[in-house]
């Protein structure tokens, strides 16, 4: 048994896949895919499913006459009907240094790398890959295509998107890098990743987004142009979410920023506060290109925070259907 | 202001020092932490954290100022102020009675009296000098430390001072002072002690003694001391034969003076008999130059008294050192000298034993009472605690016999051995040999003087002769010894008394445990000597008898509080008409007297029976007070005040007046209040200053 193969196997927490064996990844936008699926095709009246009347023009086919209604009302009206297809999905895991940040021990059972094991560990990265793991595996099973990319100021590894039986082994493979001493710049990264996917694609992009705003606000806007799909997962420890410490002592930027001395207790409620200006303008941000943003607790479990994402991405689009 | 607990004072300085301590430790003591969202820290340590580390000096500061203001009240801040004279007050006299109070006060401060009359002054014009309602307890340096069980008027410890003398003790100024501080302590009127004394080096040992802390204000009363002329007796030694002889003693008393001493001057001396209280006086005069004086001094005796004792003092010139009394002891002991010998028909020269018996008790009745006892009876228990034992026939002796009377030698017997007269095949030697000590031997083959050997005109020293050294040579010139027998020892074992014209010994002493043994190398008996018919016999066998027991455990001085007891010693009696202490003192087995007040005087040291012997001893011993106790010799002015600074730090030195602070409740409810305010304050602050608690995020 390989090393890559026990890897792959450990990212496979029946915890997780039970949480999330419920969900289905959904696209809120139309897919453009080659294949047949379960998300809406820009292509009509090829599918079975009907989609809506209507009133007959010149022109139209008049195959697609539904002369039922003709028949009661004396009215031409056409029938169309929805084409599924399948889904393209890209996840992005931010891999930079701010990503080896973690408070909690090493969970078991949901992957990590070599390196965080050694230091006892479950890091931001950890959290990240874990995550982009089981949506790798639940788009998978969708029998959807899907992609993996690790990048910092730039793409360190990528899987290109497949639906095939190996890619699963890959995307782990993928994942089992470990951050790097290096920021993440979204527009580098993204810039790279859309110059190698010329369908609609969802972009799952997982990172603590503590960078520059400006620059993810380039790189959505860069993507909505383009017509994708964007979730973004922000994954922060909980220690970032609450700075539950009560100490005075220099703290150290691990991607190279200078030391600060801090007293945790007289800064607690500020720190707060920025931060969660911060996360209200990253969300503004997303939801300004109709994007969705997840804050993920590093010490809580991927799968509640993962299903109640999917559950509502699968809401928004059923009722964008009706 | 000052502080009654000044420690308590540094400690609170230190505790205040504590939280900066802490907080720079943990400050310290903190690693680097990582951190990923470096920059919403930043922009939050920009917006609140400058305001907070002000508030946290505050908070830190003001926890300091509550631990310094509680130490500081802990410590009992007190006022140095001087006491009012129109006030009244609790006074409390030391009065310095000890025997280095027997000293000359200083001719500047008080001159032609001693120091102890010049002390005295000074508290009666300190207490004649209080305002009225004033209440006075009066205390002294040695024996009973107080004399007021309560505070008397002033004019009733005037009479209580007047009644006073100085004592023969030595200073215990420590506890007097600590005493004095305990009864002000008792009363709730102003405190202050009066302490008078020649701070003389025998009063107190600046190097060792030191003053407690009091709350009350100590006064100083230094009266000095003057040192000049002082002279020390060290010996003393009775010149004449037995009184019991002569019905008078004579005594030599040497005196010795300083080296800075020169000129010629002349001490009175005065010997008394401590049983009869009878005394004589007799001048020791120094020549110019010269350290040592004799005086000579003649008393009449009890003939029919069996203990003899004498102390010389220095009455006139009321020098402490001078009144360090010496004994000399005269004893004889109540016991009869028992005589070992079997009663036999000599018509033709006497028995030895007879010989003997008529020189102890040359006139009958008058002398040393003897019994004799068969040799060959000795037994377990049957010498009967006998203090001296003449053997004159050895050769009767059994195996038992010697055991017994080595057993009573070593438990503090005197025993005189005779050789035996008779031509004798029984083995007398070698056990006589052994009982007289290691490597000691008596040739079994008997020495014939042709002609007749006669004994060497300069004799050893010896303390057995030491009364009859001025005529011993013209007493022996006549003596003629025909024949004797060799003992042979090394003289760390046995020293010759008596010694021949050849070097031969006459008469030897050893010791052997708490006893001592003379052994004549000839029998007195005409056949064999001259001696028995000679009048040097009968002062001879005297002085070996008395002074036999003298050497044994008599005349030994032991000094109270740094003497030595004779081993065994289980009790000390006073002797009648001596200043010995009221009551018998108990002995402990260490050897230490039981109990404090150990007077000086002539005591009776009572030992209890030994193991080995129902042996049971009385006899004289003198007890002097400690001689540095009443060391005249003033400390300097420099010395008496770093005493003074190193004693009583709390206080302050004025001249010769120590002001202790008074305790001021006050200053301490005002220093707590002003803590329970800052408590409050900090309370107060810490709640503002406290970090909210964070909304949820």
């Amino acid at each position: 048994m390989s090393t890559q193969g026990l890897r792959a196997e450990q990212y496979l927490s029946p915890e997780t896949l039970a949480q999330l064996a419920p969900f289905e990844l959904r696209a809120k936008m139309v897919a453009d895919g080659v294949m047949n699926g379960m998300h809406q095709s820009p292509l009509q009246g090829m599918a079975v499913e009907f989609a809506t009347h209507r009133q007959y023009s010149a022109g139209d086919s008049v195959r697609h006459l539904d002369w039922k209604v003709f028949g009661r009302s004396d009215k031409l009206y056409v029938k169309e009907y929805r084409q599924e297809t399948n889904l393209d999905v890209m996840i992005l895991v931010d891999g930079s240094a701010s990503m080896s940040f973690g408070t909690l021990g090493v969970k078991q059972g949901w992957g990590g790398t070599d390196a965080t094991r050694r230091r006892g560990a479950w890091t931001k990265f950890d959290h990240a890959t874990a995550s982009a793991a089981a949506l790798a595996f639940l788009c998978l099973s969708q029998r959807d295509r899907v992609g993996v990319a690790v990048g910092a100021d730039g793409l360190r590894g990528a899987v290109r998107k497949s639906a095939t039986r190996d890619q699963w082994r890959s995307i782990v493979r993928c994942l089992s890098s470990e951050p790097v001493e290096a920021s993440f710049s979204p527009p580098a990264c993204i810039n790279q990743l859309l110059a190698q996917t010329p369908h609609r694609t969802l972009f799952v992009i997982l990172s603590d987004f503590l960078g520059d705003p400006e620059g993810l606000r380039a790189a959505l806007a860069r993507l909505r142009h383009r017509g994708h799909d964007v979730m973004l997962l922000a994954m922060l420890d909980h220690r970032e979410l609450t700075l539950d410490l009560d100490i005075e002592a220099p703290f150290i930027g691990l991607e190279g920023e200078d030391a600060l001395d801090v007293d945790t207790r007289t800064i607690r409620v500020a720190y707060l506060e920025e931060l969660q200006r911060h996360l209200q303008g990253i969300d503004r941000q997303a939801r300004a290109f109709g994007y969705d943003l997840q804050v993920f607790d590093t010490h809580e479990s991927v799968g509640p925070v993962l299903a109640a994402l999917l559950s509502r991405r699968e809401g928004t689009v059923v009722r964008g259907r009706r | 202001m000052t502080f009654i607990s000044p420690w308590l004072a540094v400690a609170g300085a230190v505790a205040m020092a504590l939280p900066i301590v802490i907080h720079l430790f943990l400050r310290r003591r903190q690693r680097p932490i990582e951190w990923a969202a470096m920059e919403l820290l930043r922009r939050a340590v920009q917006q609140s954290q400058r305001a907070r580390r002000v508030e946290r000096w505050i908070l830190l500061v003001l926890r300091c100022l509550i631990l310094l203001l509680v130490g500081l009240a802990l410590a009992r801040p007190a006022t140095v102020t001087a006491l009012s004279m129109s006030q009244p007050i609790a006074l409390a006299v030391v009065l310095d009675d000890s025997v280095a109070s027997r000293t000359t006060a200083s001719p500047d401060i008080a001159p032609g009296q001693t120091a102890f009359e010049a002390a005295r002054a000074a508290c009666i014009e300190s207490i004649q000098a209080l305002p009225s309602g004033s209440l006075v307890h009066v205390l002294t340096t040695s024996g009973t430390i107080e004399h007021t069980s309560e505070a008397v008027q002033p004019n009733r410890a005037v009479a209580i001072l007047g009644e006073l003398e100085p004592t023969h003790e030595p200073s215990r100024m420590r506890q007097a002072v600590d005493r004095a501080d305990d009864v002000l302590g008792r009363l709730s009127m102003p405190g202050r002690i009066v302490l008078a004394s020649s701070f003389s080096r025998g009063a107190i040992d600046t190097e060792a003694q030191v003053l407690p802390a009091t709350e009350a204000t100590l006064d100083i009363h230094d009266v000095g001391s003057d040192d000049t002329g002082t002279a020390a007796i060290v010996s003393m030694l009775q010149r004449t034969l037995g009184p019991q002889l002569t019905g008078s003693i004579t005594v030599d008393v040497t005196v010795m003076r300083p080296g800075n001493d020169q000129a010629r001057r002349s001490v009175p001396v005065t010997v008394t008999d401590v049983q009869t209280d009878r005394s004589a006086t007799a001048d020791a005069v120094f020549i110019e130059g010269s350290q040592r004086a004799v005086a000579t001094a003649t008393l009449p005796v009890d003939p029919t008294a069996r203990e003899h004792a004498w102390m010389a003092t220095i009455p006139t010139d009321r020098q402490p050192a001078d009144d360090v009394r010496a004994a000399t002891i005269s004893t004889v002991s109540a016991d009869p000298v028992l005589i070992l010998d079997r009663e036999r028909l000599d018509i033709d020269e006497g028995s030895s034993a007879q010989w003997i018996e008529r020189a102890l008790e040359p006139i009958a009745g008058m002398g040393l009472a003897h019994q004799r006892l068969d040799p060959n009876e000795v037994r377990e228990g049957s010498l009967g605690g006998a203090t001296s034992i003449i053997i004159c026939r050895p050769e009767l002796l059994d195996a038992a016999g010697w055991a017994e009377c080595t057993a009573a030698c070593e438990a503090g017997a005197l025993i005189v051995i005779v050789p035996p007269t008779e031509e004798t095949f029984v083995e007398w030697q070698d056990p006589c040999a052994a009982m007289l000590g290691p490597g000691v031997t008596i040739r079994r083959d008997l020495v014939n003087h042709e002609p007749p050997m006669r004994l060497r005109p300069q004799q050893p020293t010896s303390p057995i002769t030491q009364l009859l050294t001025a005529e011993l040579t013209e007493l022996i010139a006549p003596i003629e010894i025909n024949r004797s027998v060799t003992i042979d020892g090394p003289p760390t074992t046995v020293s010759p008394i008596l010694m021949m014209d050849d070097g031969a010994p006459m008469m030897v002493l050893s010791t052997r445990g708490r006893g001592a043994m003379v052994m004549f190398a000839t029998a007195p008996v005409p056949s064999w000597n001259t001696l028995a018919t000679k009048p040097i016999f009968v002062p001879l066998m005297q002085e070996t008898i008395r002074q036999g027991e003298v050497l044994l455990d008599a005349g030994s001085g032991v000094t109270i509080g740094s003497g030595r007891l004779p081993e065994g010693t289980t009790e000390l009696r006073p002797v009648l008409g001596s200043t010995a202490a009221d009551s018998p003192l108990a002995v402990d087995p260490s050897g230490q007297i039981v109990g404090a007040g150990a007077k000086p005087g002539i005591m009776r040291v009572v030992t209890a029976p030994g193991t080995t012997s129902t042996v049971r001893r009385a006899s004289f011993i003198a007890l002097n007070v400690d001689p540095e106790a009443c060391d005249p010799q003033h400390n300097d002015a420099a010395r008496l005040t770093a005493w003074l600074n190193q004693t009583v730090s709390p206080g302050v030195v004025v001249g010769t007046t120590i002001r202790t602070p008074q305790s001021s409740t006050s200053a301490a409810v005002w220093l707590l209040t002003v803590a329970a305010l800052l408590v409050l304050a900090e309370t107060l602050l810490g709640r503002m200053f406290s970090v909210p608690e964070p909304k949820a995020t």
